[in-house]
Order: structure tokens, then sequence, then C-alpha cells
């Protein structure tokens, strides 16, 4: 009878906290598709363009500190060399239609989305590609922030980088290498992607981008 | 769903659209040939317009009705020719536009058929009843300036020219009619037509806040205008 009592009353207590949240993740819901994100980054955030990042399922802090590094000119990053401006460029000079509430809802709404899945590449990669790209994966120690396929963050400010764009993933790689991105956490990636050549951060990028979030 | 455009027919529709599109006064404005021709020669599929727009929607908004505060313009209306221009001036980079650059390519959009489909859509919109408007504190010169510049091309009305390319102007959010201007003005927007350059390289900012302010409190024609609240009934979200 207690239990059952118990149970009730956080039942409620939990009914009643949903809302707040579930407002966030609808009000989220209507800044992505109205305010150009979905432009950019597909149907809930699962279906980039060109090779823009997926964000469905990400984790909201990282959203989160990227949006305003973005916004702020504090994450440019390297240039496309097809359009002579920042890959960021066309998302920075947008960035003045979201309002701090929009950021914290645009990524509670992005937060609960089921990640994307994974591109087919063409000619698609070998196995022993992949393996080459897990190997180098593991020995480079990136399982200690982004876990065993990239896929579980040990920390809530970490990506999860399983099943991202392939060109983006090598960009996101040679730029935290090269120190051309070195907002928020970018830095202490640097001490572990230092070593890595482009042949090897393309092998993670190919292993990487195959990994499928939903399979698990 | 891509259109492969040969080499070959590129060349014969190039041979063939050049010397009609040519403005005799303003050589090479007009020159992109390519898609931009190819396009302008088909049928316009209305539902796959309809698709095709979804993803504009997302900065143009579902009634291609832009943001008042002219981050992105007013589309609602706009003549065929003009947007079929605009969108393959910005794929040829003659048009900087580093937001909009992916959606004016064909890997993205589509090929010249899908241009056609989006273009016309976009041009049977109703207009948006509420553009962002200017100050309204020079409007007699603002008048002045409009009627001695600018009705050449752009109407008395600010109606523009299908057939001539010149944009629809009226109904447009003030914002974005400035920063346009400014870089038609500065030579910062280089598909800018060589005429128009010239004759505003005088205006002075004061000048250009105050036709713009004018322009952007004409109105289009009441059936091309929507009602207040009106929403595109063609999407479900």
């Amino acid at each position: 009878m207690r239990s059952a009592l118990t149970a009730l009353i956080l039942g409620t207590a939990v009914l009643s906290a949903a809302p707040a949240f579930s407002d966030a993740v609808k009000d989220g819901k209507r800044v992505y598709m109205t305010k150009s994100c979905m432009a950019c980054h597909g149907r809930n955030g699962a279906k980039p363009i060109a090779t823009y990042p997926a964000l469905a399922g990400q984790n909201p802090a990282y959203l989160l500190t990227q949006l305003k590094a973005i916004r702020d000119g504090k994450r440019v990053g390297s240039v496309d060399p097809e359009t002579g401006h920042p890959f960021v460029q066309g998302m920075t000079d947008i960035m003045h239609l979201l309002s701090e509430d929009d950021l914290k809802n645009v990524v509670a709404y992005l937060a609960e989305q089921d990640p994307a899945k994974p591109e087919v590449l063409d000619p698609a990669p070998t196995e022993d590609e992949l393996a080459a790209g897990a190997k180098i994966y593991k020995k480079l120690g990136c399982r200690s922030c982004h876990g065993k396929q990239g896929d579980k963050p040990s920390n809530k400010a970490y990506p999860y980088i399983a099943g991202l764009d392939r060109e983006y993933l090598i960009r996101a790689m040679t730029e935290i290498r090269d120190k051309t991105r070195t907002s928020g956490k970018s830095k202490m990636m640097f001490g572990t992607i230092k070593r890595a050549d482009d042949d090897q951060i393309a092998a993670i990028a190919t292993w990487l981008s195959q990994i499928d979030r939903n399979a698990e | 769903m891509k259109m492969q455009i040969t080499s070959a027919v590129m060349a014969t529709v190039l041979a063939f659209a050049a010397p009609v599109l040519a403005e005799t006064a303003t050589e090479g404005w007009n020159n992109a040939g390519g898609e931009q021709d190819e396009a302008l020669g088909l049928t316009p599929d209305h539902e796959n317009g309809i698709e095709t727009y979804e993803v504009c929607s997302a900065c143009h908004q579902l009634n291609g009705w832009g943001l008042p505060d002219g981050t992105f313009p007013q589309l609602a209306g706009q003549h065929v020719n003009v947007i079929i221009k605009q969108l393959a001036d910005i794929r040829a980079q003659n048009r900087d536009n580093p937001t909009m650059y992916p959606f004016a390519k064909p890997s993205e959009i589509g090929g010249p058929q899908f241009i056609m489909d989006v273009a016309a859509y976009i041009s049977k919109l109703p207009m948006n009843p509420e553009n962002g408007i200017g100050p309204g504190d020079n409007l007699e010169l603002g008048e002045k300036l409009y009627k001695d510049n600018c009705v050449r091309c752009h109407g008395e009305n600010g109606e523009g020219s299908n057939e001539k390319f010149y944009p629809r102007i009226h109904g447009q959010h003030y914002n974005y009619l400035v920063r346009q201007f400014q870089w038609i003005r500065d030579g910062k927007r280089r598909n800018a037509n060589p005429d128009m350059v010239k004759q505003i390289a005088s205006f002075s900012d004061e000048d250009m806040d105050a036709v713009l302010d004018y322009v952007s409190r004409l109105k289009p024609h009441p059936e091309m205008i929507a009602e207040p609240g009106w929403v595109n009934p063609d999407f479900d979200w």
C-alpha cells in the first residue's frame, strides 16, 4: 500500500515536471524548422545536406557550446574552397535570429531525435579499411572521451561522433589537429589528435561514419 | 532525380539562348547560360514545386514571406525569371551568399526542372501583407528619388518586369532592400545590373534609406496580397 502511494506521488511529480520539458522540445522544434536550421541540417536534424553534420540525438550541452561559439565567431574553422568562405559562415550569418531561449529549446529538441542513419559511401569501404580505422581510433585514445565506437561520450559536454558525415569528421579532426578550431574543449582534444596524419584521420572518419547508433 | 546535362546539350542551349537574353545596354549582365537557360524553357510541375520548396521554407518560411528583419527576403509573388536568374547567379558564385549557396546547387535542389518548378511555385504564392517597412520620416524625398531614378526599370509601383529580369521590389522587407541596395551601390553584389550601379552611384545613405522606405510601402495589386494570418495550405506543419 505504501509503495503504491509512493509510486503515485513520484509519478505525479514526474508528470508535472514533464510539461516544461516537452514544451522546450516543442518550442525547439519550431525554432529548428523556422529559423533556417532545417535547411542545412535536414528534417529532424538527421538528413544534413552537403558535408554538414547531423545533429539528431547529439548531447545538448555540446550543441549549446557549439551554437554559441559559432554565433560569437569563436568557432570559424576552415574555408570551403568552393566558396571562399568558412564552412560555418552561412550559419554565423543567421545566428542573430536565435534568442538565448531559442538556443536552449532547439538543443533540447535535437537531443531527443533519433540519430541519423550512416551515409552510404561509394565505393563502399572494405572490412580491412573499417578495421584499420577502428584500430587507429583505439590506439590514439579517442575512446576515453567519445566511447568505444564514438557512441558513448564520457561527459555530457563531449559529442557523439558515430554515424556523422565522413567529410565532416575529417574536417573536424583536421581543424582540431591543425589548431584551426580551438573553441570549447577542442584544445583538450589537440593532445590526442596531434599525432594523427591525414591518412589516419581519413581511416577513422570512414569507420566512424558507418556506425549506426540506431542499431544498438 | 538529378538531371545530367551533357556538355553538348549545354553548348547547344548556350548557342541558342545567349543572343536572346543578351541585354544591349548591359552586355554580360544576364548571360548565365547553362542551367538558367535550360530551366527557363521548361513547363513547371506544381507538385514538385511544393516538394522542392519545403527546404526553402526553412529560411523563407512556409508562406514565402521571409523575415521582417530582412535576414531572408520575401519571395512570394516574385517573377519566375528573377528567381531563376538569382538562383543561377548564386550557384555560379556571381552573387555571394554563403547561407544560400548549397541550395542553389543542382546537387541539392535538383536540376533545371526543379529550379523551374520551385520558381513557378514561389511566383504564385500570395505576398506578405505586413512586410517590414522603414521609419517613415523622409517619404517625400523617397518618393521623388523613386520617380526620378527607379521607375524606368522597377515600374511605377515597384512591380519590376519578368521579361527583363527586373525584380518586383514592392512588398519587400525594408532591411533587406537596404542591404541589397547598399551592396549594389558599393560593388559587393557582383551580379548587379550595371545600369543600376551607375544610376545609384551618387545616392547618399540618407537617399538610400528614404527611397527604400518609400518602396517598402508600395503596395502590390490587392489580388496578389494574402489576407493577414494566411497560412500556406500546401504544408501541414
